[in-house]
């Protein structure tokens, strides 16, 4: 069970996309897990054949806790080693999730033909059987006691797969003892509910309320805010637009992350994580920006590495990202190894956010609304599209003054916006 | 083509959780439906793909409620 994000401590799958016997690419989704908050797209990080699923559809477990075997793609035949395959969760470099790697321990197939030939003859799975030959080699007489001890349909073996179901532990009703599929569906335990569950909105809020109370228990948090005029902003944003099509347009969110990264990049002190008082600056700038959910509740999606990106990039990262989120298709990666995040409640029409960090993070920037306020330019009074930046950091980390030259870096990037 | 069933389509996507029957026709879809600025912007991406039309972003405030959008796209597909 991979981790994703830093509040999850627990995942339940209700969906596997594959079953034994499938052939998987690394980067292929393999499951479906829900968290308090989502339901995510899990990817898997290794190819090779899958052996066994070890959690069913359903049941909640612990980060770290092995959900599939893997086994590598060995020619057919041959004795494959024993190997240890990543898991998917988080992208290798973005150390803020806890420890990410799910092992998911491939075991090698040692037997010979010969065996094979008997074990497929009695419907014996020998990737399951402890050999008891050299070198843990399984031998015939494996395979026929468990072969006696599992007689079963391919029917009954197939639905106890994909139930969870122990076969051993069935009586068969069978001719000889065996277990049929309708021993299999009988003792198959009540079908959990098939996706995220109905009390969804409950978990999703005491996830945050468990976030946001470690947050206020542990950050001293500070807050800065800074007033900045957007024409500049605005009048290359209303240019490039014009020049652009629909689907190639422009929000303001694009060039306020940008900015925001481009800032988080320059000034140390609210781009990392803090955990046992220990600051951890991250490698690059992986900013979460909250999506609104409309059901209630957030999400936090990542955009890896946004200082490195072009706004267009982090723009077409943010699209993808919110349709996502909305439509319940975020993968592991995108919510994991968060460095900073982002909170924009422009849209709905507050001037201004405090915002509080989400832990282990050291910082928040949130954006209000751009709105034309009087403001004083060459010593009269105009009308200008003003939005008002603010910062809320982690204190055991950084002081006021660099949280100052922090917010003066984001106003600055949006002074020249051609620059981001 | 229907236009008034395409545009109601794309919100069904976009905002899968409207009920479109329910929509008001004359009000400001933005604050009746709670839109924020990337799903609009995703709904007048989806309505120009499948209209072929262009919606310029200085007319965005010619389709602020269902009706003006119907018209606005019969009148540029016209």
């Amino acid at each position: 069970m991979p981790s994703l994000g830093a509040d999850m401590d627990a995942g339940t799958i209700v969906e596997w996309r594959v079953g034994p016997g499938d052939t998987v690419k690394r980067g292929d989704i393999v499951a479906v897990v829900a968290t308090d908050k989502a339901d995510i797209d899990v990817e898997v990080f290794e190819s090779g054949v899958v052996e066994e699923l070890l959690v069913p559809v359903g049941i909640k477990v612990p980060v770290g806790t092995p959900l599939a075997r893997l086994g590598t793609l060995a020619r057919a035949g041959a004795t494959a080693a024993p190997v240890t395959v990543a898991a998917a969760a988080a992208p290798a470099g973005h150390p803020a999730a806890p420890p990410p790697a799910a092992p998911v321990v491939a075991v090698g197939a040692t037997h010979s033909p010969l065996v094979r030939r008997l074990a497929d003859r009695m419907h014996v799975d020998v990737t399951h059987l402890a050999g008891t030959g050299p070198g843990g080699a399984v031998t015939r007489t494996d395979v026929e006691r468990a072969g006696a001890r599992h007689r079963a349909s391919p029917r009954a073996r197939r639905l106890a797969r994909e139930a969870g179901v122990d076969l051993g532990a069935l009586t068969g009703s069978g001719p000889g003892g065996a277990v049929v599929g309708a021993d299999v569906l009988a003792a198959r335990p009540p079908s959990p509910p098939a996706t995220g569950a109905p009390d969804r909105t409950a978990s999703m809020r005491q996830a945050i309320a468990r976030q946001m109370a470690r947050s206020a228990r542990e950050i001293p948090h500070y807050h800065l805010a800074v007033d900045v005029d957007m024409s500049a902003a605005t009048a290359w944003l209303t240019a490039a637009n014009e020049q652009r099509t629909v689907a190639e347009r422009l929000l303001p969110a694009a060039l306020l992350l940008k900015a925001t990264a481009l800032a988080a990049a320059a000034v140390p002190g609210f781009n990392g994580w803090c955990e046992d008082e220990t600051y951890r600056p991250a490698d690059g700038v992986h900013l979460a920006t909250i999506v609104s959910l409309r059901g209630g509740g957030l999400v936090a999606p990542v955009i890896h590495d946004a200082a490195a990106l072009s706004v267009d990039e982090v723009m077409a990262a943010l699209r993808d990202l919110v349709q996502r989120a909305r439509s319940g298709h975020l993968r592991a990666g995108d919510v994991s190894g968060a460095s900073l995040t982002v909170t924009n409640l422009g849209d709905l029409g507050v001037d201004s956010v405090h915002g509080v960090i989400h832990p282990p993070q050291v910082a928040l920037v949130g954006f209000g609304r751009a709105a034309d306020r009087p403001w004083v330019v060459d010593g009269a009074v105009v009308a200008r599209a003003v939005v008002t930046v603010t910062l809320a950091a982690d204190h055991r980390v950084s002081d006021g003054m660099q949280g100052a030259r922090f917010l003066d870096a984001v106003a600055r990037h949006l002074q020249r916006p051609e620059g981001c | 083509m229907d236009h008034r069933a395409v545009i109601l389509e794309v919100i069904g996507r976009v905002a899968p959780d409207v009920e479109l029957a329910a929509v008001a026709p004359n009000d400001d879809l933005r604050e009746q439906l709670e839109l924020d600025s990337m799903d609009y912007l995703t709904i007048v991406t989806m309505v120009c793909e499948r209209t072929g039309i262009e919606i310029p972003e200085g007319d965005y405030s010619r389709i602020a409620t269902l009706d003006d959008f119907v018209a606005y796209v019969d009148a540029k597909a016209a």
